[in-house]
């Protein structure tokens, strides 16, 4: 495990950081940003000694003391930290995780808006048993365009989120086909896109068994199953394909499992090639299809 | 750890800390409060007695956004803290420019090769990672204690299965350490503060 202590040869962090202390505070400056570059390739290929003593950075008159070590030392993580976090986010693949939230929180704000709204119409209407028979979207048109309504202006803000919800599901949309092709085209890219936000990454997603995407989504009643022994979840996010939640009750269990397995393979190729394959698309639509006739 | 000896802070039963009172903090005469509910360090200083944290040289593994790691940077000598989600990275590096003593990583602890060329030996070795692997990961990040250094590992039983009992998980992971070195092992629930956790506490004395 000790690995410093065999290479001895390799260099401190510290060697890289032989520049004056006060011109290194300030982190702009092109020789502070050339030794952490050097600092940050050397760690990345394991070329750096491990476990330093600080004494050895006083020896050398890099630094005075001990706080000057830390302080220096404190300065190098930070900015090697800095870079990492850019590094390490993928930015169409964030836009799409985030976005998906931004489209779900709103589907659930409208959803939950428009059930008062309708709850304040029973009550106003109480005789009409029957219900209004307009749908809630035609309600609401009916409330902004009256002029005194009490509900006219939130009536028009729904209206205004509605066409930002559409919006952004066109950006989603757009997103999903670029970061998950092969998974966009099996199941649509809006559910796509919810797999992927569940699982956090594509890298997640392509290491997951097709059993666990298909109760992706399903966590408490699979808990439920493994503590008490319920029957276990058919089916997770993956029902909001339609080809699953239009099929027959009886086969919606097998049809997911099929599902799933051929979206586990499509986020393989999705992570490790990023290309759309229209052979395999065919063939896993295909096995889909089949999966949903056979009984 | 040695018994009941008080290095920190206490007045009235209350665990404070000297340091800068930072936005959030509740505050008892004139100083923070390090209540058991939020850090289960302070839930083991509570349950167990104080780690010898004062003036020590600490690797913290599961940093989080710092809310521990600001805690014992008020009485710890260094802090080596590292987390390895993209999110609560932020407050902690915000935190560690504020305090000269936290030395924050962008890292996944599974890779210790990664942060052991800016990390020294340490006195003690905290480890808050809610993972499956989680004893094996400190195992791994065992080569930077010291010989005769303090290990705290929190243990959430969740997170290692949930099927499995909890003495069931608590039996293995004390015989895996045992493997790795660590004696005189303490087991504390920590039910009071933090459901479902446990804190397992050793001294660091590798076999050669």
């Amino acid at each position: 495990m000790n690995k410093g202590k065999e290479t001895k040869e390799n260099p401190d962090w510290f060697t890289f950081c032989t520049y004056k202390f006060e011109e290194i505070l300030s982190p702009s400056s092109l020789a502070w940003m050339d030794s952490l570059n050097v600092i940050r390739e050397l760690r990345d290929s394991g070329g750096l000694h491990g476990l330093p003593d600080w004494q050895d950075a006083v020896s050398r008159s890099i630094v005075t003391d001990r706080s000057a070590y830390l302080s220096l030392l404190r300065d190098v993580s930070i900015g090697l930290l800095v870079y990492d976090l850019e590094d390490s986010c993928n930015k169409d693949e964030m836009a799409l995780i985030h976005l998906v939230r931004i489209l779900d929180e709103i589907d659930r704000a409208l959803s939950r808006l428009y059930e008062k709204i309708e709850d304040y119409y029973i009550a106003m209407h109480p005789s009409e048993l029957a219900g209004y028979e307009k749908n809630i979207r035609e309600l609401v048109d009916s409330f902004a365009k009256k002029e005194t309504h009490p509900l006219r202006h939130l009536a028009k803000n729904l209206i205004n989120l509605q066409e930002s919800r559409s919006n952004i599901a066109l950006h989603v949309r757009e997103y999903a086909e670029k970061v998950i092709p092969n998974m966009s085209a099996l199941c649509g890219p809006l559910v796509a896109a919810r797999l992927l936000e569940h699982a956090g990454s594509i890298d997640r997603l392509a290491r997951m068994p097709g059993s666990s995407l298909q109760v992706l989504g399903a966590g408490p009643s699979l808990f439920k199953h493994l503590t008490i022994g319920s029957n276990p979840p058919k089916h997770g996010i993956i029902y909001q394909y339609k080809g699953i939640h239009h099929a027959k009750r009886k086969s919606r269990g097998k049809v997911s499992r099929v599902v799933a397995c051929q979206l586990g393979i499509a986020a393989r190729i999705d992570r490790y090639r990023g290309s759309r394959d229209e052979v395999f698309i065919e063939k896993a639509g295909d096995r889909i299809c089949r999966a949903g006739k056979r009984l | 750890m040695q018994g009941r000896q008080t290095t920190l802070i206490w007045q009235d039963g209350i665990l404070l800390s000297p340091g800068k009172i930072l936005p959030g903090d509740r505050v008892h005469n004139g100083m923070r409060i390090w209540l058991p509910e939020k850090s289960k360090v302070a839930a083991l200083c509570h349950l167990n007695g104080e780690p010898l944290i004062r003036d020590a040289r600490i690797l913290y593994l599961g940093a989080a956004s710092g809310t521990t790691v600001s805690f014992l940077s008020d009485y710890a000598e260094v802090i080596y803290a590292v987390e390895f989600s993209p999110r609560p990275v932020r407050s902690l590096v915000r935190l560690a420019r504020q305090r000269s003593n936290i030395i924050p990583f962008f890292m996944d602890a599974r890779n210790p090769e990664r942060y052991l060329p800016f990390v020294e030996p340490v006195d003690i070795l905290i480890q808050d990672i809610a993972q499956r692997d989680q004893v094996e990961i400190v195992i791994k990040n065992l080569c930077m204690l010291k010989k005769g250094g303090n290990l705290i590992l929190f243990l959430k039983m969740l997170s290692m299965g949930v099927l499995k009992e909890y003495e069931e998980i608590i039996d293995l992971s004390i015989i895996l350490l045992k493997k790795a070195g660590i004696t005189n092992m303490q087991v504390i629930p920590l039910e009071k503060y933090h459901a479902g956790h446990v804190a397992i506490t050793g001294v660091y004395y590798p076999k050669q």
